[in-house]
């Protein structure tokens, strides 16, 4: 377990310095000028120059990097150019919006997901089949900021149930940024309410093409292991179909779902931009789209460093998962 | 297309004739909640550049002069009176007396002079790496600036220096990014003294979360009165349908951004009161003048008489907004008497074949990935030119170029045709007919904001001279001429002038939008 784990890691350092190569080239490929942006549509060719200079733009492509690189090695981020803030502090605000939004539908993707998959795979050819079958396909093909804004039209606007938008509205000290942690740390029960109340519709929201991916998955992998003779042994043997299910069927059946649900929720730290401007979430995705738009290069390049790192964690939880479900891959390393 | 069409629907209710709903309680206590598209960038008034931050800056900081609330007019504000030189190049300003800080600092002459002095003396100590004043560079330059120098007289009096003389100088002063911040602030902060404003406004910061909230309280010691409104949150809320949904439901009480198509309905609701007012500004057709067939007047009026521009005012903008004949918003002074090129695509059929092209061309015209001020959908008005220039057998191809390097390609004189576009900064015209239109602003090389890449050494006379003069009757008349000049030469088709609309809580009282696009939240209060 411990070797999986140390090689692993040790794979993530070059891939993520080919990120950040990666993400350094692609920022500068694109065209737009941060410049020209920064000091709007009137600036004098002098006043471009000089500036160009300072941010250090004028250098070639080569040293650019180098000192960008040395930067990181630093842990310095470097600051915005459009806004002087700190990266390290824009992304230590944003990141744990990203995270706690990202769990929050991870949670119920996971729970309603494989719930639906195994009932749709138990109950095979069933109506509860074709229930699941047509949710799952709704869950994926449903646009995302159509889905958010008929759930704000729905429960604030008409029956005045959860936020319309942002985090909180209520003030407390946020020590770690995630404020469900925050607000029980508060000690006040109704600054906990109110960021439930903030969360569960884009968390719902988000949920949506996830939950649908893992049902499925659930379902064609358990239909799998049903088919297995140590499953018909088991029945043949009289046990409880819960206990089946539960104990025999789940966990072979989980590997291909664990990978599902690393693959999405990579998906759910960058590709929450949609549900991140419908309900005004203030995360990661929204941060590194305003930068793009802005070309705000150090924002940008340290958000998807972030996101890449992340993923890449993620991915490592993943493999610890199949050798903790599953005894032959732990054999095998 | 989808995206816009999804969204409008959601937010369409069925056809209303009839007033419906119902005003949402008024807030108990002497909150005011307001929702903007987007989240300040800096709360330095000297550092921004962006309306959003410049409206909540107005309300923390003064500047020496300003707006009067429902008007361009100039009032007193930290500066009781002023007066100039024979010559027009020293200013002196009378200060406020008696007028402090937020942080308790004093405000007198040398805060002035600290405050505009670190914006162009290089190596000044309250200037920090980093800092950029955009708006200073703007309007006075740097290396060199026109402002050559600022003195503290005594302690209420600063004196300006300028190197030549600035017909628009006190206006200049009005803008919102000439605000003067405590110094010592500045010192204490530095490079952070964005995130911790400290002025003399009618409000006082309390707390800013980044993409959440900026929280100010009423000044209680204000120069001007202390404002009724106890505390005013400024939320950013991207999406225009959600700002709308949460003005209705009465989450939030005060909204800018609305949504065109959806304010007729939104006026029959009680919950709502819309308001709506001309803006600043100018959507213009820019035809790149140094380019064939565009380089030949009569293409471009054949042009221009091809474009049914009411028609455009009234379906893409819903009757909110006037068609432009100048490319001088209405409200702003020096406006010349022309005759409109009215819709005749007769005329234009005729002038086409006389400048040598009697069966069209094929052209290109290029629009901004972005909604701008002037334009909601810069697609769908792109599209509407198409559709007309087509009727006078001008076969166009739309491209679609992103907001980000926009204006540089454009600039630089990349296009044949391309949607441009103004938001004044000032009501001097100015910041409009030189800008858009004068040859010091033609830069093929850089990118300038000539985006016609016009040139016409009358015109440019007169722009140029109009500048230099401080008396306004001479200078009207000079704007005049230009425009007279511009309109034969026809090297834009101004298209329209777009309102500004915002919408409040019906019980919401003394608030009214600012053709300068300020938000002045100082008189607002609830009806109780």
């Amino acid at each position: 377990m411990r070797r999986v784990l140390l090689r692993r890691v040790g794979e993530i350092v070059p891939v993520i310095f080919g990120i950040a190569l990666l993400v350094f080239l692609m920022v500068r490929m694109i065209p737009g000028d941060p410049v020209k942006i920064m000091l709007g549509e009137r600036a004098s060719p002098a006043e471009v120059a000089a500036l160009r200079a300072e941010l250090g733009l004028d250098q070639p492509m080569p040293s650019q990097f180098v000192s960008y690189v040395g930067q990181l090695a630093r842990g310095d981020l470097g600051r915005s150019i459009i806004r002087n803030t700190r990266v390290q502090e824009d992304l230590g605000r944003t990141f744990p919006a990203t995270i706690e939004l990202a769990c929050a539908a991870m949670a119920i993707a996971v729970v309603v997901g494989i719930g639906l998959g195994s009932i749709a795979a138990l109950r095979r050819n069933s109506w509860w089949d074709a229930l699941c079958g047509s949710l799952s396909l709704l869950g994926v093909s449903i646009p995302i900021f159509w889905l958010g804004l008929v759930l704000l039209l729905i429960f604030p606007a008409t029956l005045h149930w959860f936020a319309f938008s942002g985090r909180t509205e209520a003030t407390f000290p946020t020590p770690t940024g995630f404020y469900l942690i925050d607000s029980l740390l508060s000690g006040d029960l109704s600054n906990f309410v109110d960021v439930l109340n903030h969360l569960v519709l884009p968390a719902f929201t988000l949920s949506t093409v996830p939950l649908a991916m893992i049902a499925r998955m659930t379902r064609s992998a358990l239909i799998d292991v049903l088919s297995q003779d140590y499953i018909r042994l088991a029945r043949a043997k009289g046990l409880p179909p819960f206990h089946i299910w539960w104990k025999h069927a789940v966990p072979n059946a989980m590997i291909p779902v664990i990978t599902v649900i690393g693959l999405q929720f990579g998906y759910l730290l960058g590709g929450a931009v949609l549900t991140e401007s419908v309900f005004q979430w203030p995360g990661l995705g929204n941060l590194i789209v305003e930068a793009v738009r802005q070309r705000d290069y150090p924002v940008v390049q340290g958000g998807i460093l972030l996101v890449a790192t992340t993923f890449c964690l993620v991915n490592v939880v993943v493999d610890l998962m199949y050798a903790w479900l599953d005894p032959r891959v732990r054999s095998e390393s | 297309m989808l995206l816009g069409l999804t969204l409008s629907a959601c937010a369409a209710r069925p056809p209303q004739t009839e007033p419906f709903g119902e005003p949402p309680p008024v807030p108990a206590t002497d909150t005011l909640i307001v929702a903007k598209p987007d989240d300040a960038a800096g709360l330095d008034p000297a550092l921004v550049s962006d309306s959003e931050s410049s409206q909540v800056c107005r309300n923390l900081f003064d500047t020496l002069v300003r707006h009067k609330q429902d008007s361009m007019q100039l009032e007193p504000a930290l500066a009781v009176s002023w007066d100039h030189s024979r010559d027009g190049r020293t200013w002196t300003f009378h200060l406020r007396k008696g007028v402090e800080f937020h942080d308790g600092t004093p405000f007198n002459a040398q805060a002035v002079v600290d405050n505009y002095s670190r914006q162009f003396v290089p190596n000044h100590p309250l200037r920090f790496p980093g800092s950029r004043f955009p708006y200073w560079s703007d309007i006075w330059g740097t290396s060199p600036s026109v402002i050559t120098s600022i003195e503290a007289q005594d302690d209420s009096t600063v004196v300006f220096h300028l190197s030549q003389v600035v017909a628009p100088f006190v206006e200049n002063l009005a803008m919102p990014f000439f605000g003067i911040a405590s110094p010592k602030a500045l010192q204490k902060y530095g490079r952070d003294s964005f995130k911790h404003p400290v002025g003399t406004g009618a409000y006082r910061f309390v707390e800013w979360i980044p993409r959440e909230r900026i929280v100010l309280e009423a000044n209680p010691d204000y120069w001007d009165g202390a404002p009724q409104m106890k505390r005013i949150e400024f939320r950013p809320i991207k999406d225009p349908t959600s700002r709308q949904l949460q003005l209705e439901a009465g989450k939030v009480h005060l909204i800018t951004g609305v949504m065109v198509e959806n304010i007729e309905t939104l006026k029959l609701n009680r919950a709502v009161k819309v308001i709506t007012q001309p803006g600043m500004n100018v959507g213009y057709l820019a035809m790149n003048n140094q380019k064939p067939p565009f380089d030949n007047p009569l293409v471009r009026q054949a042009i221009c008489y091809a474009i049914e521009r009411h028609e455009i005012a009234k379906a893409l903008y819903h009757d909110l907004a006037i068609v432009a004949h100048s490319h001088l918003p209405p409200m702003i002074w020096g406006q010349a008497r022309v005759t409109p090129y009215d819709y005749d695509p007769a005329r234009a059929r005729e002038l086409l074949a006389q400048a040598g092209y009697p069966d069209g061309f094929k052209s290109e015209l290029w629009y901004m990935s972005a909604a701008r001020a002037y334009y909601p959908d810069p697609k769908l008005m792109a599209e509407c030119l198409q559709a007309m220039l087509a009727e006078i057998g001008i076969e166009v191809d739309l491209k679609v170029v992103d907001w980000g390097s926009y204006l540089e390609q454009v600039g630089k004189g990349k296009h044949q045709m391309a949607l441009g576009g103004w938001v004044g900064d000032t009501g001097d015209p100015d910041n409009y007919l030189y800008v858009m239109l004068d040859s010091n602003n033609v830069d093929p090389e850089r990118g300038g904001s000539n985006l016609c890449l016009y040139k016409n050494p009358e015109v440019h006379e007169r722009l140029l001279k109009a500048r230099e003069i401080v008396d306004q009757e001479q200078r009207a008349k000079l704007y005049a001429e230009a425009q007279v000049l511009i309109h034969q030469d026809a090297p834009s088709l101004p298209l329209v002038h777009a309102n500004q609309n915002g919408a409040h809580h019906p019980n919401l009282e003394g608030y009214m939008l600012h053709p300068t696009g300020a938000m002045i939240l100082q008189y607002v209060h609830w009806k109780r």
